[in-house]
C-alpha cells in the first residue's frame, strides 16, 4: 500500500459572507441594500491527510462544518483559502475529472432514477462514467451477489424498501470503482439486518478493494464496526484525529461496573474505595473507576465481599457517551444529537 | 350562491360564516403567490396593449365597422373598450387558482376535505369565490388605468349598467361552474393537462375574450351564442357597451340563466359520481 | 473539442431517453395530452384566423403570411421545449433540495443533467402545431421555396429556440441566488405567447425597438419571417440585422450560458 496520501487537506478555511441583517422598521430594505457583511466562519484551518484504504469516520455536532468540508472535498464548494487534493486533483477546479474517481452516497437522497427499474439506473451510471462493458458486468454481478440485489433488479426504484434502495445506491456508487467513497448517513432508517448488510459490504470494499471511505454518520455502531480512524470537527476546527481506542482512553479513561444488589433500595449506598458512583437507576449502581489505578478484578472482588449482589456487569464507555462528553465540554448547547 | 340542495333554515348562518371563511382563506392564499399575481397583472396589461394595437391596425382609418348579430356599427372606441373589459373580466373570472380540487387530490388532502362538515363541492365553489374576490382589486386597478388612458368609457346608460351587473353575476356563477366541472375531471382521468388545455382554448375562443362575437364568422357566432362560454365574457361587456339592447338583452340573459341551471345539474350529477368513486371505491 | 461535443450529445441522448422512459411509466392517454397541448397554443392563431376572416389582413399581412409567422414562433417554441423544457420548472427547488449538488458530483455537465431530469410529452404538441402552420402557410405564399430558403427557415426556427432558451436560462441562473424564478419563466412564456403572433409593424416604433433590443422577441420569428417574405423594408431596423437572426440566437445563448456558469461559480463560492 502506497504511503502517499490520497486526500490531502491543508489549512482549509471556509468563511461565508452574509449580508448584515438589520432589524427594525426598514430592516428588510436595509438588509437588501447593505454592503456590510458579517463573516461566518464554517471551517477554520482544518488539516488532515488520509491514506489510501483508510476508513475514516468524520464526525461533529450539527453545524460544526462537516458538510461544508465534504462539499469542498467533493468539489461542490470552493474554499476561502487552503488546499485540498484528492488523488492529486483539486476538486473544485478539476470537477469533472475528480467526479470520475469519487462515489457519493447520501442516505436521505437517492441518486437513482426514481421511476425506472434499478438495472436501468446502473446502465445510466455506466453511460455517465463510461465504464467499459466487461468491467461493468463483472462489478454488477459481484455487487448483485454481495448485496443480494437479484430479487429487485427489475423493480422501479420508487417501489423499493429503504434497505433495498440503500444497497442499490451503494452499488451504483461503486460500479465505476472510485478511489474514494463519501458516505453520508448510509444506514439511517434501516432495520438491524439491513444495517448489517451495508456494514459488511463496506468492510468488504475497504479490505478487498482498498477503497478509501469517508463516513459521516450519527450511528455509533457504524463507527465502532467500521472506522479505524475518527476525525472530530467542532466549530469548524479539528478537535480529534486518531483511532477510537485512543479517543476513549483520552476522554473516557474509565470503566464501569454495574452492580444490582439483591435489595434494590441499597443500591445508593454501594461505595467501593477507588471507585466513584457515576449513577444510580432502577436499583442498580454504576461504579466508575480508572483501570490503570485499580483493576477490574479488584473492584468486583470488593463489591462481592461487601454486598449481597444479584447481578453484576462490566461496561466500557461507549462512543456515544464519549462524544457527548466532549461536546458538552466544548460548550455545545445541543448535545442530544451528538454527531 | 346557487345551490340545488335545500338547506335547513337553522343551518344557514353557520353555512354563510363557514363559506365566508373558506372564501377568505382562498383569497389570502392568492396573496401568498403575490409574485405570480403581479406578473399575471403585467401580462394582462401587455395583452390588452397588444390586442388594442391589432384592432387599431385592422380598423386602419375607419371609424366604425359593421358587426354581425344585429349589433350595428362598432366604432373603434367601442372595440378598444371591449378589449379592455373582456380581457380583464376573463382574467378575473378564470384566473389560475391557488385552491383547486386537482391540487388537493395530488396532495392527498382530499380525505380530510371530505371529512369536513361543509360539503366539499361547496368548499371548492367558495374557494373559487375567494380567488375571484382576491383578483377584483387588481382588475379594478387595471380598468381604472384603461379608463385614464381613454380606452374605456362609462356604460351606455343606466339600463346598460343594470344589465351589466346582472350579466356579470350570471357570468361569475357560470365561470365557477365551468372551472369546477373541469377541475373534477381529475377524479376520473389521468389526462388532466390535456383536457384542461383543450378547455382553455375552447373557453378563450368561444367566450369572446379574444374576438367579440360580432366579428366572428357567422357559424362560429351562432355556435358561441348557444354555449355557456359567451355568458362569461361577451354578454356582460356587450350589454355594458350598449351593443345589445332591448329584447336582445333579455334573450342573452335568459340563455345565461338557462345555462346556470344546466351546469348546476351537471355539477350535482358529476359530484355524486365523484363521491361515489372516492368514498365507495376508494378513488 | 469535437469529442467533447459528441460526448455531451451522446450523454444528452442517453439521459433524455431515460427521462422519456420514466414518463412512459405513467400511462395517460398521450393523444389527448397532445391534442390539449396543440389546442392551447392554437388559441392564439385561432384569434388571428378569425380577425383575418373578417378584416382580410393584419398589418398588411395575409392569412398565409401570418400562418408562417405564427408557425415559426410555435416551431421555435416547440424546439425549445423539447430540448430544454425543464428550464421553466422549479429550478430553485432543485438547488435548495440538494439535487443540483448531486449533479456537481457527476462527470457530466450539470445543465445537461438538469434539462434531462424529466420529460413531458406535451412538448411534441408545439412542434407538431408549429410544423403544421409553417407548412400550411408556406404552401400558400407566393415565394419560391428554394433550398436556401428552406435552410434559412430551419435556421430561423433553431435560432428562435436558442433565444427562448437564452431567456429561460438567464432566469434559471438566478435560482442559484435563491431567487424563485418560476414566476419569471412563466412571465417570459406568457409574453412570448401574447406578442409573438403579430407582425410587429402594428406596434409603435418605440415598442418595436423594445421588442428587438430589450426583449428580443423580434429575432425569434418576426425578423426571419420578413426576410423569407421579402418584407424587410417594413422594419424599423436595417434588413441585414433581420437576416442575422439565427446568429443572434447563437450569440444570446452563448452569453446566457456564460452567465449561467458564472452563477454556478458564485453558488460554489457562497453556498446559499
Amino acid at each position: 500500500m502506497s504511503t502517499e496520501p490520497v486526500i490531502r487537506v491543508e489549512n482549509l478555511r471556509k468563511e461565508f459572507r452574509r449580508p448584515k441583517r438589520f432589524n427594525g422598521p426598514l430592516g428588510g430594505l436595509r438588509t437588501l441594500a447593505t454592503r456590510q457583511h458579517t463573516v461566518v466562519p464554517a471551517v477554520v484551518d482544518v488539516s488532515f491527510d488520509i491514506s489510501p484504504g483508510e476508513l475514516v469516520g468524520y464526525l461533529g455536532p450539527n453545524g460544526a462544518g462537516k458538510s461544508t468540508t465534504i462539499k469542498m472535498l467533493t468539489g461542490i464548494m470552493v474554499p476561502t483559502s487552503g488546499t485540498v487534493e484528492v488523488a492529486g486533483l483539486t476538486p473544485w477546479r478539476d470537477r469533472e475529472r475528480n467526479a470520475r474517481g469519487i462515489g457519493v452516497v447520501f442516505g436521505q437522497r437517492s441518486q437513482l432514477w426514481w421511476d425506472l427499474p434499478v438495472i436501468e439506473s446502473f446502465r445510466l451510471v455506466k453511460a455517465m462514467y463510461e465504464i467499459p462493458t466487461p468491467r461493468f458486468d463483472t462489478n454488477l454481478a459481484m455487487f448483485t451477489e454481495l448485496l443480494d440485489m437479484g430479487g429487485f433488479m427489475a423493480t422501479p426504484v420508487r417501489q423499493l424498501s429503504l434497505g433495498q434502495r440503500m444497497r442499490a445506491d451503494l452499488a451504483a456508487a461503486m460500479l465505476y470503482e472510485p478511489a474514494v467513497l463519501y458516505l453520508d448517513e448510509p444506514t439511517i432508517g434501516l432495520d438491524v439486518l439491513a444495517k448489517e448488510a451495508i456494514r459488511t459490504f463496506l468492510a468488504e470494499l475497504n479490505t478487498t478493494r482498498g477503497t478509501t471511505v469517508i463516513l459521516t454518520t450519527h450511528d455509533m455502531d457504524d463507527l465502532e464496526r467500521l472506522a479505524s480512524r475518527l476525525i472530530l470537527i467542532d466549530h469548524g476546527s479539528v478537535v480529534y484525529d486518531g483511532d477510537l481506542t485512543t479517543l476513549k482512553n483520552r476522554y473516557a479513561p474509565y470503566r464501569e461496573v454495574v452492580v444490582q444488589p439483591t435489595d434494590p433500595a441499597l443500591a445508593e449506598q454501594i461505595q467501593i474505595g477507588g471507585t466513584q458512583q457515576a449513577r444510580v437507576t432502577d436499583g442498580k449502581a454504576w461504579l466508575r473507576f480508572n483501570p490503570e489505578v485499580i483493576g477490574v478484578a479488584e473492584v468486583i472482588g470488593a463489591v462481592l465481599a461487601d454486598y449481597q449482589v444479584s447481578d453484576l456487569s462490566i461496561v466500557d464507555p461507549d462512543l456515544e457517551g464519549v462524544l457527548r462528553q466532549i461536546y458538552a465540554q466544548r460548550g455545545n448547547d445541543d448535545v442530544s444529537d451528538i454527531s | 350562491m346557487t345551490s340545488l340542495t335545500p338547506v335547513a333554515p337553522s343551518g344557514i348562518w353557520w353555512r354563510l360564516r363557514a363559506s365566508a371563511a373558506i372564501a377568505r382563506l382562498a383569497g389570502r392564499s392568492m396573496l401568498f403567490y403575490r409574485t405570480s399575481l403581479a406578473i399575471s397583472v403585467i401580462v394582462l396589461l401587455v395583452q390588452i396593449y397588444a390586442l388594442s394595437m391589432v384592432w387599431t391596425s385592422v380598423y386602419a382609418d375607419r371609424g366604425a365597422v359593421p358587426g354581425s348579430g344585429g349589433v350595428g356599427d362598432i366604432s373603434i372606441e367601442m372595440q378598444l373598450a371591449y378589449v379592455s373589459l373582456s380581457v380583464v373580466q376573463f382574467w378575473a373570472l378564470n384566473g389560475w387558482s391557488a385552491y383547486s380540487l386537482q391540487q388537493r387530490v395530488r396532495e392527498g388532502r382530499i380525505g380530510t376535505d371530505l371529512a369536513r362538515p361543509l360539503g366539499l363541492l361547496w368548499q371548492v365553489v367558495m374557494g373559487r369565490v375567494g380567488t375571484i374576490a382576491a383578483c377584483l382589486p387588481f382588475a379594478a386597478a387595471v380598468l381604472v388605468l384603461a379608463t385614464t388612458v381613454g380606452n374605456v368609457s362609462p356604460p351606455a346608460g343606466l339600463g346598460a349598467a343594470a344589465g351589466y351587473l346582472v350579466a356579470l353575476l350570471l357570468a361569475t356563477i357560470i365561470s365557477i361552474q365551468l372551472v369546477v366541472l373541469v377541475d373534477m375531471t381529475s377524479f376520473w382521468t389521468l389526462e388532466v393537462t390535456g383536457i384542461y388545455l383543450s378547455f382553455s382554448l375552447v373557453s378563450r375562443l368561444l367566450s369572446g375574450s379574444l374576438v367579440p362575437l360580432w366579428f366572428m364568422p357567422e357559424w362560429l357566432r351562432v355556435l358561441a351564442g348557444l354555449l355557456p362560454f359567451q355568458a362569461t365574457t361577451f354578454t356582460p361587456v356587450a350589454i355594458y357597451l350598449g351593443t345589445l339592447t332591448g329584447t336582445a338583452v333579455w334573450r342573452a340573459l335568459g340563455i345565461s340563466a338557462v345555462w346556470v341551471i344546466i351546469l348546476g345539474v351537471a355539477l350535482r350529477l358529476s359530484w355524486n359520481r365523484v363521491l361515489n368513486r372516492v368514498v365507495v371505491q376508494g378513488g | 473539442m469535437i469529442t467533447r461535443i459528441r460526448r455531451q450529445a451522446r450523454m444528452y441522448r442517453v439521459l433524455m431517453g431515460a427521462a422519456m422512459r420514466a414518463q412512459g411509466q405513467y400511462r395517460a392517454n398521450l393523444i389527448i395530452e397532445l391534442i390539449g397541448a396543440i389546442a392551447y397554443q392554437g388559441a392564439g392563431f385561432a384569434f388571428v384566423w378569425v380577425v383575418v376572416d373578417r378584416f382580410g389582413q393584419i398589418g398588411g399581412w395575409g392569412l398565409a403570411e401570418l400562418a408562417l409567422l405564427y408557425g415559426l414562433r410555435l416551431g421555435a417554441h416547440g424546439v425549445f421545449t423539447s430540448l430544454f423544457a425543464q428550464l421553466m420548472g422549479p429550478i430553485s427547488d432543485v438547488v435548495r433540495e440538494g439535487e443540483f449538488d448531486r449533479y456537481l458530483t457527476r462527470p457530466v455537465n450539470p445543465l445537461l443533467q438538469l434539462v434531462t431530469r424529466r420529460f413531458n410529452l406535451t412538448v411534441v404538441g408545439d412542434l407538431v402545431g408549429g410544423a403544421a402552420l409553417v407548412v400550411a402557410g408556406a404552401s400558400q405564399i407566393d415565394v419560391a421555396w428554394t433550398a436556401p430558403a428552406v435552410a434559412y427557415l430551419i435556421l430561423a426556427v433553431v435560432g428562435g429556440a436558442f433565444i427562448e432558451a437564452a431567456m429561460h436560462l438567464t432566469a434559471s441562473a438566478l435560482s442559484f441566488r435563491m431567487i424563485t424564478t418560476q414566476a419569471i419563466s412563466s412571465a417570459i412564456d406568457q409574453l412570448l405567447s401574447t406578442l409573438g403572433g403579430y407582425p410587429q409593424k402594428i406596434f409603435p416604433i418605440g415598442f418595436q425597438l423594445g421588442l428587438t433590443f430589450v426583449f428580443p422577441l423580434a429575432f425569434m420569428a418576426y425578423f426571419p419571417a420578413t426576410v423569407l417574405l421579402g418584407r424587410t423594408d417594413e422594419l424599423a431596423v436595417p434588413g441585414w440585422l433581420a437576416v442575422l437572426s439565427p446568429a443572434v440566437g447563437v450569440i444570446l445563448l452563448l452569453a446566457a450560458y456564460g452567465f449561467w456558469r458564472g452563477q454556478i461559480r458564485h453558488y460554489a463560492s457562497t453556498g446559499n
